[in-house]
């Protein structure tokens, strides 16, 4: 299965979330924090918010839909830039387009995403 | 474990080398966090966040955002004016002060200097442009005064400029960002629905 154009219903939901900074809405797994640190040890997770933004606000981005054992929202993965560099990220909309989960944002661990032929 | 339960968990602080490339060393610290039972993760909590970066930033030998906080008011200082002072982006100190954003480390190394009186407000205000514009009172400082030693750190600021209202409101996250929408004019027009009057234009 080659990349797939990320839904423009799911980018909305997701970026006007991302946009608001508002932590109650936007949550982060403690492996997010944990990885993102690891990563990018000096930056903060406001950048990197904003970088998800230019990413999914960019011409049709694109990336793998992610099917998880607890399927109660649309998750995504994707590559974008932060600083420059290529960036694994991975998002959840959950909670009927409420929220977002922040899964990941680190240096890429595989060169390709899981629907990568 | 019950959704929403809330526990100290330890956290692993990743505290950069001064080239801000890799890793200087780690300091494991209990943070609270959430657990979500949904997903089967524990999620970190607005204190988690805030333990986490204050942890950084003292390790880092800058202020946290609390203490950057705290010298503003003292200063009677609003974030606008905080930026000028340091010649940076009208929205940055606003956007440090909530923990989300950290300066660079020669910023927050200057800042640092100001909070401890190695370089005095009356010199950022000259080189800032700024003294001009403000009141007397300002005026009257004697040159190369620290701010430490002018000030009284334990009480409030005995001045007529009173810090401004923003100061003394909660602060409102979704406030934070407020510059990101204008540079990106969210929502995207290929996002919004097409009119037909848009269409056929």
């Amino acid at each position: 299965m080659p990349l797939q154009v990320i839904p423009v219903r799911w980018l909305e939901q997701v970026c006007r979330i991302i946009a608001t900074g508002d932590l109650r809405l936007i949550q982060r797994t403690k492996d997010f924090s944990k990885e993102f640190q690891k990563g990018f040890p000096n930056d903060s997770e406001g950048e990197v918010e904003d970088a998800f933004l230019d990413f999914l606000e960019s011409e049709n981005p694109v990336g793998c839909p992610v099917t998880m054992d607890y399927p109660t929202g649309d998750t995504w993965e994707f590559f974008f830039l932060f600083k420059g560099r290529k960036t694994y990220g991975k998002i959840m909309l959950r909670e009927g387009g409420r929220k977002v989960l922040l899964f990941s944002a680190h240096p890429p661990e595989k060169k390709r995403l899981r629907c990568e032929l | 474990m019950k959704n929403g339960t809330i526990e100290m968990q330890p956290f692993e602080v990743s505290v950069p080398e001064v080239s801000g490339e890799g890793i200087e060393r780690l300091i494991t610290i209990q943070i609270p966090m959430e657990w979500d039972a949904e997903i089967g993760e524990w999620l970190m909590t607005e204190e988690g966040s805030r333990l986490v970066e204050e942890t950084k930033c003292r390790a880092m030998g800058l202020l946290t955002p609390g203490e950057m906080k705290t010298l503003r008011e003292r200063l009677g200082f609003s974030q606008k004016q905080m930026g000028e002072l340091f010649q940076v982006g009208a929205k940055s100190w606003t956007r440090w002060e909530t923990g989300r954003y950290r300066p660079m480390r020669v910023i927050g190394l200057l800042i640092r200097a100001l909070h401890d009186g190695a370089v005095s407000l009356d010199y950022l205000l000259e080189r800032a442009g700024m003294k001009e514009a403000l009141s007397p009172w300002m005026k009257a400082i004697p040159a190369s005064t620290p701010v430490v030693g002018y000030f009284n750190f334990s009480s409030p600021p005995a001045r007529s400029v009173q810090p401004q209202s923003e100061s003394r409101s909660p602060i409102r996250w979704s406030k934070m960002r407020p510059s990101r929408p204008a540079m990106r004019s969210f929502p995207r027009r290929s996002l919004l629905p097409q009119t037909k009057e848009a269409t056929e234009a």
